[in-house]
């Protein structure tokens, strides 16, 4: 059987209007990735580099200037379920309850209450959030409210995530358990993922290729696979070709 | 209940308690002449009498309810018509910036103009009355609503739209499950802000010459000497404006209950 391409990005350019000039910022230059099916790819890149404007344009918020992004071989169009978001901010609907939030999708495509019903808890208790379904996402930390966007997109057995450096914002510690928690459904589910983040270590941990990007104008400077079966156990961290792959990379972005 | 007592605090009621003893006072002991302030023992005579009747003390007697449906209809039907021009405007302006554009700026125009200031005009238009009474108070109670349902609609975060549109929301599911519940603790604002000055603007409107309504009897009572029934006719105003903003919440929070405890009475 062919593995198929999920995501094609080819060439692509993206620039924005500055604010009070003529002159316009180049954010993406020539960004060309390619993610294939059921894989977990990592885009790290320092702050500021345009990793979200294209994820942003992987999701369908915004088009590229030039170059073209197909997904499953047809151009994106707009947003979508099957490209499902986890935002950095949670951005989960404040007056949704936990289980309300996670129905949103499955509501909106009018599926039937009780098929809604019983793909909710399972994805609760998926994510580990049993026993929270009535709370408001102001009453979570934010660990939790990141497991509600998560489950609320894994809800809608997307073809592909988007995550755009989804557990930055949490503590070291949370943030571990996270990546467990994404470790443990990629394994149950196999995804097909492009992950953004800014810690190197993050993209070593979960991901199965990772793309390195340059200070802005964004460039892809490096694609590497990495060499460690999945699940990898936390104490990966400690393994010489762990650290000496970590500083590489880290060598590069500055 | 005993702990809804206990929080009950004292210093509250301190001022209100003592200004209402100074007035018993001052009233029982004659030292104000009662046309000028009638005494409470004598205004709670007088309100019975204006709600049930039978004693036949003033002019008044027992037309409380006719005065109050009269008010009530007037404040309702301006209020509708504001409410339902400044939420739609509103979202309009805010949601589609080429309407911003050529409307948003006319209307803050229009609203530099007291609403008072439009009394004798309307008279002319829609002469003494009725009519004259629904339009103030519909111009009045549009500006609230219409400012503050703009900013709410035009401030629905990004990151919100962007969620729902990839949880696979239309355009019609966008505007029903995301827009609309984020714009609306600036929708409630904005129509309780209305309906407080639709009961200001009821009194203007009735001041100048309706013959039923809450303000009429103020404006007639002044006129006949019937001092008592003013302060009365204004506790009655007062409490309906409380009544209808209580009732207002109530209903705000059945159509989102996702806001239920944000809004406070
Ligand atoms: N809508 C926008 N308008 C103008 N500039 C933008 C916009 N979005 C992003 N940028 C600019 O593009 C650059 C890259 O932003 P972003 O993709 O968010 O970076 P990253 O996610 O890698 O931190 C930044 O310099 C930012 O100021
Ligand atoms: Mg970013």
């Amino acid at each position: 059987m062919m593995v198929q391409q999920a995501l094609i990005a080819n060439s692509v350019h993206k620039s924005f209007s500055a604010p009070a000039e003529e002159s316009s910022l180049a954010v993406l230059e020539n960004i060309s990735v390619i993610v294939e099916q059921g894989e977990i790819v990592a885009l790290v890149g320092p702050s500021g580099c345009g990793k979200s404007t294209l994820l942003n344009i992987a999701a369908g918020f915004e088009k590229p200037d030039t170059g073209e992004v197909l997904f499953m071989g047809n151009t994106i169009t707009g947003p979508s379920p099957e490209r499902a978001v986890v935002f950095q901010s949670a951005s989960l609907f404040p007056w949704l309850t936990v289980k309300e939030n996670i129905a949103f999708g499955l509501k909106t495509a009018k599926v039937k209450p009780k098929i809604i019903e019983e793909k909710c808890s399972r994805f609760i208790e998926l994510v580990g959030l049993a026993g929270f379904e009535n709370y408001y996402p102001y009453q979570l930390s934010g660990g939790m409210q990141q497991r509600v966007a998560l489950a609320r997109v894994l809800v809608l057995e997307p073809k592909m995530l988007l995550m755009d450096e989804p557990f930055a914002a949490l503590d070291a510690q949370t943030r571990l358990a996270m990546q467990q928690v994404l470790m443990s459904i990629s394994m149950a589910l196999k995804p097909t993922i492009l992950f953004i983040t800014h810690d190197v270590e993050e993209a070593l941990i979960l991901a199965d290729k990772v793309y390195v990007m340059s200070k802005l104008p964004g460039t892809i400077i490096r694609e590497l696979e990495v060499p460690f079966a999945r699940p990898r156990p936390i104490s990966i961290i400690g393994d010489p070709q762990f650290s000496k792959l970590k500083s590489e990379i880290l060598a590069q972005l500055f | 209940m005993r702990s809804a007592l206990r929080t009950i605090d004292l210093t509250v009621l301190a001022l209100p308690v003592s200004l209402l003893a100074a007035w018993y006072l001052v009233a029982e002991t004659g030292q104000v002449p009662s046309y000028l302030l009638p005494s409470p023992k004598e205004l709670v005579r007088v309100t019975k009498d204006f709600a049930w009747g039978g004693t036949g003390l003033t002019p008044y007697s027992g037309t409380l309810m006719e005065h109050v449906a009269a008010s009530i209809m007037r404040v309702l039907s301006g209020f509708s018509l504001a409410a339902f021009l400044g939420l739609s405007l509103g979202l309009l302006t805010g949601r589609v910036s080429l309407i911003k554009r050529l409307m948003d700026p006319t209307i803050h125009l229009v609203r530099a103009v007291p609403g008072i200031g439009w009394l004798p005009l309307a008279m002319v238009w829609f002469g003494v009355g009725e009519k004259t009474t629904v339009f103030l108070i519909a111009l009045a109670a549009f500006f609230p609503v219409y400012i503050n349902a703009a900013h709410g609609f035009a401030n629905v975060p990004v990151h919100l739209l962007r969620a729902g549109q990839m949880l696979g929301a239309d355009k019609y599911a966008l505007f029903r499950s995301v827009i609309l519940p984020a714009a609306f603790p600036s929708l409630i604002v904005g129509l309780r802000l209305g309906l407080g000055v639709s009961w200001g603007f009821l009194v203007l409107g009735e001041l100048t010459g309706v013959t039923k309504g809450l303000g009429a009897v103020m404006m007639d009572a002044r006129l006949l000497g019937q001092t008592e029934m003013i302060p009365i006719a204004m506790i009655c105003i007062g409490l309906l404006g409380k009544i209808t903003d209580m009732l207002l919440i109530k209903v705000c929070n059945r159509v989102y209950p996702g806001h239920v405890g944000k809004v406070s009475g």
